[in-house]
């Protein structure tokens, strides 16, 4: 049997713990900075809903559907596409 | 396989920051933190003059690795979950001191200034967009197989978009605030020093390690304090991410050879053990940046190009929305199939084609060739041989049964 997560906010919250690195910190003050500033915001929240959002739900879903890492995710849905994971 | 090439590094720098915690007491760097930070590696001047492992690296090293066996032994509920509820919280609090703090000192104006002033001719520029998706993508740890192996974890009945939402507006709203709280400090000690703001502004390893104590050293009081809130935040932030690039590669290997998830652990920990070593020696920072660059401009940008191409392309993703509406109050439209298929894909081979062209052309950050064709190129060579050889190892599971099993979950 498959471990589980306790609870949504559980899962929620080790997703936002894994995308909250230390690139959030370091990493994008400097970017908004060297890339138009203010204006930045704009290919950035552009970016975050046609790619950002849309890749997550794609992962979530290969995830969930497919009951495993990345790897053998991957093969589940196509025998071929194993390496990639 | 980028995933266990990030952990071995990633832990390096985490590392450093418990150091630094610690050195935060009493500001150990004293009036010029760049020499302090450069000594306390033992930088050696190339890649290949390793130097020997630093021994005052070792009893942090020991610490962060004892830690994150604790949390992954101790499996997704007890270990992983656990943690970040008592992480997040913390990292929440430790930087709403930072903005609080960087926003009521003078000078903080100017940092902000600097960081958000619009300059509307920018987003003409192409690169500026480039920029943004790939901010987007390092940010959100996608392609990282990081979510992927976290949502295997998720019961069926999941409402996934609302969770993508969720997941992203937190992550990116937290990016903005931290941002306030960095850039306000370091107007403040650009105000300081005299100096512009542009003079003190950086990123990474170079603003968190050498500008930034600086910065702490200049504030009026509490400095100690202060300290262990910026290094204490960056630790949290890091260890989070960490368990889960390393929680990544354990599920990969647990679900293909159908071993114990403590078995697996330990099938990972001990190699990236190992390897990990490197990165303590003299010449860890200079391996560290080449390798950095690589694998998350090429390694990432063309796994995350691939997916999406194998998926939108060649399997139905148009199954996959269905699967991910069946449980979601808000679904997802059509646009969702066009933005995988045709934006990311567009936006994912240009970044990976300019990245090669300029390493190949240029080199990287000003490093002898023979570091940088090692450890750069090498990094990428060991991605790609790694796969082959994970792939053409016999799971112990069938695929073919299994594949079968979810095709029809998916109807």
């Amino acid at each position: 049997m498959r471990e589980q997560w306790n609870s949504k906010l559980g899962f929620l919250l080790a997703a936002i713990g894994s995308a909250v690195g230390l690139g959030n910190i370091w990493r994008f003050p400097y970017i908004a900075a060297e890339n138009g500033g203010g204006a930045f915001l704009v290919p950035y929240f552009f970016a975050i809903i046609t790619a950002g959002i849309p890749i997550l739900i794609l992962e979530y879903t290969i995830g969930k559907t497919y009951r495993a890492g990345a790897p053998t995710a991957l093969a589940r849905i196509n025998k071929r596409f194993e390496w990639l994971g | 396989m980028v995933a266990f090439l990030i952990t071995v590094y990633y832990f390096a720098i985490i590392v450093w920051v418990v150091s630094y915690i610690g050195f935060s007491f009493t500001e150990a760097w004293g009036k010029d933190p760049t020499t302090f930070f450069v000594n306390y590696l033992g930088l050696t001047e190339s890649g290949t003059q390793l130097g020997g492992i630093q021994m005052n690296l070792v009893i942090p090293f020991l610490i962060v690795w004892i830690l994150a066996a604790i949390i992954l032994y101790s499996g997704i509920k007890k270990g992983i979950e656990l943690a970040c509820k008592i992480c997040l919280p913390i990292l929440l609090v430790m930087v709403v001191v930072l903005v609080i703090r960087g926003v009521t000192l003078p000078g903080a104006a100017d940092g902000l200034d600097y960081m958000f002033k619009p300059n509307w001719g920018a987003l003409t520029d192409s690169s500026v967009w480039v920029a943004a998706y790939g901010q987007i993508f390092f940010s959100l740890s996608i392609a990282f197989a990081i979510m992927i192996s976290y949502s295997s974890y998720l019961p069926k009945k999941t409402d996934v978009v609302n969770s993508a939402f969720i997941t992203a507006t937190a992550n990116h709203g937290f990016e903005v605030f931290a941002g306030i709280g960095v850039f306000s400090i370091l107007g403040y000690m650009a105000m300081q020093q005299g100096v512009a703001v542009e003079e003190v502004a950086g990123a990474g390893v170079g603003l968190a390690f050498m500008t930034f104590p600086t910065a702490i050293s200049t504030l009026p009081t509490l400095n100690a304090f202060f300290g262990v809130c910026f290094f204490g935040a960056l630790f949290t932030a890091g260890l989070t991410s960490l368990i889960s690039i390393i929680q990544a590669v354990v599920t990969g290997i647990m679900d293909k050879f159908n071993m114990s998830h403590k078995k697996a652990v330990t099938m990972v920990m001990v190699p990236a053990f190992i390897v990990s070593i490197l990165f303590i020696t003299g010449a860890g920072l200079t391996i560290l940046d080449i390798v950095d660059a690589f694998v998350n401009n090429i390694g990432v940008a063309g796994c995350g190009l691939l997916e999406v191409l194998l998926i939108g392309w060649f399997f139905s993703p148009e199954k996959l929305r269905q699967a991910a509406n069946e449980y979601s109050n808000f679904s997802v439209g059509k646009w969702w199939t066009y933005c995988l298929k045709i934006v990311t894909v567009i936006v994912l081979g240009v970044m990976l084609v300019l990245n090669i062209k300029t390493y190949i052309t240029e080199g990287y950050g000003g490093y002898a060739q023979l570091d940088v064709t090692l450890y750069g190129w090498g990094a990428v060579l060991i991605m790609v041989l790694g796969s082959i050889i994970f792939t053409s190892m016999k799971g112990k599971d069938g695929y073919r049964d299994l594949s079968q099993i979810a095709e029809k979950e998916v109807k």
